[in-house]
């Protein structure tokens, strides 16, 4: 018989055996992803992890944001009367997907910027100069990923560290003085960081000249409306001169306009003028999904497979159109004189004669071009064409603006600047030109100045999603859409699904998107913008 | 016959007088019964019938002899000297005595105290399925069995008591010969190797599952060999499927009047002859819309659809000796779809062996090992992202004509007409013939378990369990299939194939010990404990490649294409469980069971790792208190009530870790170069996950009158689900969508009644009925913080994906359908007519979201909720319920001498369904050409027909809103079963050497009841709590007609 003590030895015994074999039991820890604590340490992760910071850009100029977001303004409209509701008719609901879409995407962008950051210095080993310029380059990413969020929402909560948990997830809206405060800090300190352009040799990697010139744009933003910090346009002029300075990059523009888009089409890079592109890549004949949609959403219209299908998702007005003078070579490049023929060769075209106004809607954004692919096959509805986000006639044409403001006028500089981008759209940069100053502008004052730098923004910068933009911080936007509402209604006596588009624009709260609704719900914190 | 001997551990019986009593028992039809159980009261004394129902025993002194078989009424008798003893047992039809096999034991159903509900095998049996889901459904209250679609080995969705959980699954627990499966495949059961279904569905009887029990526990045993001579049961059925009901399209004349209607290229493509001579295409020769009336049209339906074959063979061998029991069988089934090319097909085998080592000790081993196949195109998901991409979107929607005579329909892959870069259609013909996406699945189960009754009230019992799943999942798309189709403007890989091998190990172990005494014979007391252990490791590897140069070659020529997709993961838990139980009752009258449980998983956090599950359960056999037996006609009135807490741990292996992972969608590639693979942090991790805890209180009734002739349960009930295991939105600022929290909470409560009649119960004919209803009501009772309501939508076509359809919100029960009230069309009416064939919206109607000016008699028309004149996202409202208000069943059987019918139907009410196939066939909500469309709409407006609601060719509104002109009332009767059956009289079987032979004609889903004009009311194709009862290209149910025949020899 066993005693009563023995048994419960036993007991305590199988109890303790039990129990802590059992504790390794439950150490079932994840050998199927890898953990975050364990990464970051090579050369090759802290690039992965970089990659995963740029993949943003593609999330967010990838899609929508080329033909749905009303991003083109006065100069064009969607081409669909379905969907009805969306930015692109500024119809849009909180709740609107596309938008909340972005809003994720940015945001997302900013955490994985934020988590790189946290962790680039982990392992010393790597070389200094390696993990500077990833933080600089990551850096760079965050502060314009808040550049594009301020523009769209105003206001945003700013993070510099990781989200950490799934707990107390509420954030407040920061001023959008104290988010151009933070996009300055990271963009400078990144400025110092990233390589030249002429040692990388392409531009879908962040080098100085394109901080440059986009924190040329963020202080010109920061001098417009809403913020209106005059004192901005120094700072915008003298960011613009280091690009054009910049001798050992010698940036200049391309002589010919088109170009500049068919280099874009065959997937060269143009590093004297196409300053920064997203990159995209691919055909989705393997498994990486790094195509995006430029040409494609917002090339012309056609299903011929030769030339590349195009969904046509952008028409222009015909107030864009009527800004080129004759001669403009960007006219006929921009806006499609012809429409693709369904089948026949690569580029099959009929050309359009109708130059009635009300025909002149119907003609479609035509930049970029898919005919001009070199990657075949080429898929339905993706492209591997990168997007330019900063060309050397944009800082330019940011120098001639910010030159007349600090001078109340526009100085020989300033002139020489415009004049460049005039001479080129006029083909007076090809070698064979005459007459090279014939479309020279002189002799303004500092209001035409001004006048002839925001058309010649619209002209060059045209279906490079920056009109809209643009309208918001000259503070004309409002104006500027009605004028194509009014064109429309005496043009059209059956008046088209597009007239609405341009009448709702001229509301006041037009110039900020609505917060998401999801992001109202789930966030207390989070507060509306006026209006919506 | 068998004779057996106690191992003499009772001297006074010995020292008495040793006689011999014999006998036979039977049956009430004089069938002989083999494998009763033969005991002396109170002692081991025992043996066993053999196949002729003989017996015979050696007993010593006076006693009483227990005759017990399962099924039947135990029976007794005192002996006191030798003779013979002929017994007839009752069957047991007062189900109120029945035993009932319960979480780690058995108990007799008068003494259990929770809330079981078992399941007549009897009646489950005449059901022709291969899967014993299918055969549960209306059969047991507060159980919901449902059918997403009819694709051929498509699991069933089983519910109990209402869903608890909104975004995780909700499945029950399997309980299978003693082990707990959280994920089994139900088809690798054969159903005619089930002894025993019994449901756990009150917080009493499934506390002992604690963490896993929270929706309910289904207990099956399998049976087991018997003692006596073996017996071979040889079962075949025969029969057919077809399918229900096919929906009538237009037929060439209206398609053709359709097309016209939408576009002049509709003239130009079908009625060249009709033109205007100088207009282009114009045929002087060519063909008028009357033409068409004599044209005979393709009928896809009659085409894609057929009449199959349905067999299910098994063969089973059980017997045994006292000390050895055993039972073999095997089974084939297989089932031809009712759609080109798909079916279903099992190959089974089962063996049970028990093992007596000695009074003590007792083995056994049981292993079963099923080889699954299903094949056939995925019916109710897409081939590419357009609604078109869908067979049956093919089969309605295909041209029944093409206005081209060099077209023949039948002949071509694509409807070359209707290819462009937002649509290619297949021949659905073509792609059903070409499909080849198979999954083969093999599962291996063993258990083996050994008994030890160490001492006369003490049983020890330890188990081990051993259970693999592998499948293999092939798919190869050759150039007939729109996934490999040369043609598509969609394929950019080619002929391209895929194949992926995934494998999942469960080890378990379970150790239980029971105490059973009864003191001064008033007293009954069962205690019992145990310690289980469960560990389980999944992993699946695969890869695809495109581009494949030789299709011919099939699966073994994807060698040869280029690869681009590979996958693998590995996973695995562990959990370990401490639990006991109490019970006890007084003389059968005052009943009282407490149980708990403690379970710790792997799944969870240290700190969070274990959890502790309680229950408490009452019961009062009222009628046996001396002072009811008075009473006539009472035989049974018990009161229950339990409550209890239970846990679902369903969620990831791995979600509490922060992850990091490289997915393609996260690359980037510089300078043209392929892409880097980007490192983001994807998941933020839990790690305060914890156990959800359901709280259920249950209350019950159980009633017999007149013997049990008439008997009832009735039950009601409420479960608060609270810490639900929610996949949370997150603020996207966070810079993520969603992380597994346990935030929210649920309530269901409900009433259940069951119901059982001995209608008529004469020598030769016999009536009984069992009917049971159950009601469910569904409430939400919290979301994540801040957030009111979930809105859903279901994918299927890119504009509808971008609203939603479902509104889960505080208050209302998850699943309510959501969108705009349909108001049929604008009228003439609703306009104001300055001149001749203008029509200007009146300014008191509101506009259907198209925009005022583009508005046209017949056009759609929406109701404006908040009357401002706009219909837009403010008019959004809900629109009716998703889930039904009751369903349930009622069970007939007759039998008139060798004959029995056994009628079943089974119902569901209250729900609606969301007919989507309307939104594309019924007014071609997302304008296509060259689409057929239903029957129906060749009623739509026209001038000519302006009191019609369907709206105009092209006048379907704003492309995208959901609305309730598709949503219809889903609610349904179903002749589900009817089963007619004869016994082949003995006299004439018995030179056979057959000892039972039964023939007789089944039918499944033989008739429905409905107003849902849908191919059936019983689908989900989009299946979730939060997104029920949606219907798109759903595989059709079946009616199958089999003729079964069965021997015993």
């Amino acid at each position: 018989m066993i005693t009563r003590y023995t048994k419960r030895t036993l007991f305590i015994l199988a109890t303790v055996l039990i129990t802590s074999s059992c504790e390794t039991a439950f150490e079932k820890n994840p050998n199927d992803f890898l953990a975050p604590v364990n990464y970051y340490e090579t050369e090759s992760q802290l690039m992965a992890a970089l990659a995963g910071t740029y993949d943003i850009l593609g999330g967010v100029y990838g899609t929508v944001w080329l033909y749905r977001t009303g991003m083109e303004g006065d100069e064009g409209y969607f081409a669909r009367s379905t969907p009805v509701l969306g930015p692109q008719n500024f119809n849009q609901a909180a709740s609107d997907n596309d938008t909340h879409t972005i809003w994720r995407n940015l945001f997302q962008g900013i955490n994985r910027a934020n988590v790189l950051l946290a962790n680039v210095n982990k392992n010393p080993g790597i070389p200094i100069e390696i993990r500077s310029r990833i933080r600089g380059e990551t850096l760079f990413l965050r502060g314009y990923y808040y550049f594009v969020l301020a523009q769209l929402w105003g206001g945003v909560p700013i993070f510099i560290t990781p989200t950490a948990s799934a707990k107390e997830t509420d954030s407040q809206r920061n001023s959008l003085a104290e988010v151009y405060t933070q996009i300055l800090e990271d963009m400078k300190e990144a400025e110092a960081l990233v390589p030249n352009i002429n040692e990388i040799q392409f531009s879908g990697r962040i080098n100085k000249s394109a901080v440059r010139g986009i924190l040329a744009r963020v202080c010109l933003y920061m001098a417009g409306n809403p913020l209106k910090d005059e004192s901005k346009f120094a700072e915008a002029r003298s960011w613009a001169l280091k690009v054009m300075e910049d001798d050992a990059v010698a940036h200049a523009l391309n002589p010919s306009y088109s170009d500049v888009f068919i280099k874009i089409a065959r997937d060269e890079y143009d590093i004297k003028e196409s300053i920064f592109e997203v990159e995209f890549w691919g055909n989705r004949t393997d498994n990486y999904t790094e195509t995006g949609y430029v040409g494609f959403a917002n090339g012309p219209q056609t299903s011929n497979n030769n030339t590349g299908n195009g969904f046509g998702g952008i028409r222009t007005t015909a107030k864009h159109y009527r800004k080129y003078e004759t001669g403009d070579l960007r006219r006929d490049w921009n806006i499609a004189d012809f429409t693709y023929n369904n089948t026949g060769e690569n580029g099959a075209k009929t050309m359009i004669n109708a130059i009635s106004e009300s025909s002149l809607y119907n003609r479609q954004a035509a930049k970029f071009r898919r005919e001009y692919e070199t990657l075949l096959p080429k898929a339905v509805g993706q492209t591997p064409q990168n997007f330019p986000l900063l060309r050397y006639a944009d800082v330019l044409l940011m120098f001639a603006e910010a030159e007349n403001e600090v001078n109340n006028g526009p100085t020989q500089a300033a002139y020489n600047a415009i004049n460049q981008v005039r001479r080129r759209a006029f083909g007076k940069l090809l070698p064979e030109a005459e007459n090279v100053e014939a479309h020279d502008l002189y002799g303004l004052d500092y209001t035409d100045f001004k006048t002839q730098v925001q058309d010649e923004r619209m002209r060059e910068l045209a279906f490079e999603q920056m009109r809209k933009f643009d309208l918001i911080r000259w503070g004309i936007f409002s104006f500027e859409m009605s004028t194509v509402q009014q064109d429309i209604e005496r043009v059209f006596t059956t008046i088209p699904y597009y007239r609405d588009r341009f009448a709702n624009a001229e509301q006041e709260k037009h110039t900020v998107w609505p917060i998401p609704a999801a992001e109202l719900m789930l966030n207390k914190l989070m507060t509306q913008n006026p209006g919506w | 016959m068998i004779l057996s001997f106690g191992e003499g551990k009772d001297e006074r019986i010995k020292k008495q007088q040793r006689y011999t009593v014999s006998g036979r028992v039977i049956d009430p039809q004089g069938n002989p019964l083999p494998g009763v159980n033969v005991f002396i009261q109170g002692s081991t004394y025992q043996t066993v019938t053999d196949a002729q129902g003989n017996y015979k025993l050696e007993v010593f002194g006076k006693n009483v002899l227990t005759y017990s078989f399962i099924g039947f009424h135990i029976e007794q008798r005192n002996v006191s000297a030798t003779g013979i003893i002929n017994v007839t047992l009752r069957v047991e039809e007062d189900r109120l005595e029945e035993v009932v096999v319960i979480g780690y034991g058995e108990i007799a159903r008068k003494d259990l105290t929770g809330s079981v509900s078992t399941v007549s095998m009897k009646d489950m049996e005449k059901a022709p399925v291969p899967s014993f889901t299918e055969a549960l459904q209306g059969r047991v209250a507060g159980v919901s069995v449902s059918a997403t679609d009819g694709q051929p080995g498509q699991e069933m969705n089983i519910v109990i008591r209402g869903a608890n959980s909104l975004t995780q699954s909700n499945a029950p627990l399997y309980v299978i010969d003693g082990f707990p499966v959280e994920d089994p495949d139900n088809g690798a059961i054969n159903p005619d190797d089930i002894a025993s279904i019994n449901i756990l569905k009150d917080a009493s009887a499934t506390a002992i599952y604690g963490s896993r029990g929270a929706n309910g526990v289904i207990i099956i045993e399998t049976k087991k060999g018997k003692v006596g001579k073996p017996i071979v049961t040889f079962n075949n059925t025969l029969g057919f499927q077809g399918v229900q009901k096919t929906i009538s399209v237009m037929n060439p004349y209206e398609f053709v009047d359709y097309q016209r209607e939408l576009s002049r290229a509709g003239y130009r493509s079908y009625t060249p002859g009709e033109l205007d001579p100088s207009e282009e295409g114009f045929d002087p020769r060519g063909l008028t819309l009357e033409d068409y009336r004599k044209v005979p049209g393709i009928d896809w339906q009659h085409q894609v659809f057929r009449k199959t074959l349905n067999r299910i063979h098994t063969i089973a061998i059980r017997g045994g000796t006292d000390q050895t029991r055993y039972a073999m069988s095997g089974s084939a089934y297989s089932q031809d779809g009712i759609l080109l090319n798909s079916g279903y097909d099992r190959y089974q085998g089962r063996i049970n062996i028990d093992q007596s080592l000695s009074k003590k000790l007792k083995v056994g081993i049981m292993a079963n090992m099923s080889k699954r196949k299903t094949y056939g195109t995925n019916v109710a998901s897409g081939e590419g992202s357009s609604f078109t991409t869908y067979l049956l979107s093919r089969v309605w929607g295909y041209r029944p004509v093409a206005g081209n005579i060099n077209i023949n329909l039948l002949e071509e892959d694509i409807d070359e007409e209707a290819l462009n870069q937002y649509d290619a259609r297949f021949n659905p013909i073509v792609t059903s013939e070409n499909a080849y996406q198979p999954t083969f699945v093999t599962d291996f189960l063993t258990n083996v378990y050994a008994e030890y009754k160490f001492l006369p009230e003490w049983i020890l019992r330890m188990t081990g369990s051993v259970t693999r799943r592998d499948a293999r999942n092939e798919m190869f798309f050759n150039s007939r299939t729109p996934q490999g189709s040369l043609i598509s403007y969609f394929n950019t890989r080619a002929i391209n194939a895929r194949v992926n091998f995934n494998e999942r190990i469960t080890l378990s172990n379970e150790n239980t010990l029971t105490y059973t005494k009864k003191f001064n014979n008033k007293h009954h007391l069962v205690g019992m404990t145990g310690l289980s252990f469960q560990e389980s490791n999944y992993n699946a590897y695969g890869f695809s490649t495109q581009q494949i140069p030789n299709e011919n070659l099939g699966m073994s020529g994807i060698d040869q294409g280029t690869p681009y997709a590979t996958t693998a993961l590995l996973s695995e838990f562990f959990l370990m469980s401490g639990f006991a139980r109490f019970n006890y009752n007084y003389d059968s009258r005052y009943l009282l069971t407490a149980t708990i449980r403690a379970d710790g998983s792997s799944k969870f956090d240290k700190m969070n790792r274990w959890a502790y599950f309680p229950s408490m359960a009452a019961a009062w056999n009222v009628h046996e208190e001396p002072w009811m037996k008075e009473i006539s006609g009472i035989s049974e009135i018990k009161i229950r009530t339990s409550y209890g807490w239970t846990g679902n741990n369903r969620v990831g292996e791995y979600v509490r870790f922060p992850s990091l992972t490289q997915p393609f969608g996260a690359s980037y590639s510089w300078q043209n170069a392929t892409p880097t693979l980007g490192a983001i942090v994807s998941d933020l991790g839990n790690e305060d996950l914890r156990w959800e805890t359901t709280e259920q209180v249950d209350l019950g009734l159980d009633l017999g009158f007149f013997d049990n002739r008439i008997a009832a349960i009735i039950d009601v009930y409420r479960k608060n689900t609270r810490d639900l295991l929610l996949n949370a939105l997150l603020p996207t600022s966070t810079g993520f969508n969603s992380a597994m929290k346990n935030i929210g909470s649920v309530r269901n409560e409900g009433l259940e009644i069951t119901l059982f009649f001995d209608n008529i119960k004469k020598k030769n004919f016999s009536w009984s009925s069992s009917f049971n209803i159950s009601f469910n009501r569904n409430k939400i009772l919290a979301l994540t913080e801040g957030q009111d309501k979930l809105f859903i939508t279901p994918s299927f076509e890119s504009q509808y994906n971008a609203n939603p359809l479902y509104i889960s919100e505080i208050g209302r029960p998850a699943g309510m359908f959501y969108g705009y009230v349909w108001e049929g069309v604008y009228n003439y009416s609703d306009f104001d007519n300055p001149s001749e064939g203008v029509h200007v919206l009146k300014p008191s109607q509101p506009d259907n979201g198209t925009g005022r000016d583009n508005i046209r008699p017949g056009d759609i028309k929406y109701r404006d909720l908040n009357n401002d004149g706009i219909v837009d996202s403010d008019d959004l409202t809900i629109l009716g319920r998703g889930l039904p208000i009751h369903g349930g069943g009622f069970n007939n059987d007759f039998t008139y001498k060798g004959f029995s019918l056994n009628v079943f139907l089974q119902w569901s009410y209250g729900n609606k369904l969301y007919n989507a196939n309307r939104l594309m066939f019924e007014g071609n909500g997302n304008i296509r050409t060259n689409i057929n469309q239903y029957a129906s709409y060749a009623d739509r407006w026209t001038p000519e027909n302006p009191n019609s609601t369907l709206f105009r060719a092209r006048g379907q509104g704003v492309t995208g809103y959901h609305s309730n002109r598709v949503l219809e009332d889903g609610s349904y009767m179903r002749l589900k079963t009817v089963s007619l059956g004869y016994e082949v009289p003995r006299n004439i079987i018995r030179p056979l050497a057959i000892t039972q032979l039964n023939v007789s004609l089944a039918a499944q889903n033989l008739w429905t009841w409905t107003n849902y004009t849908g191919m059936d009311p019983e689908v989900s194709v989009r299946n979730s709590v939060l997104t029920p009862g949606f219907d798109f290209s759903a595989y059709p149910i079946p009616r199958t007609i089999v003729f079964a025949l069965k021997a015993t020899f």
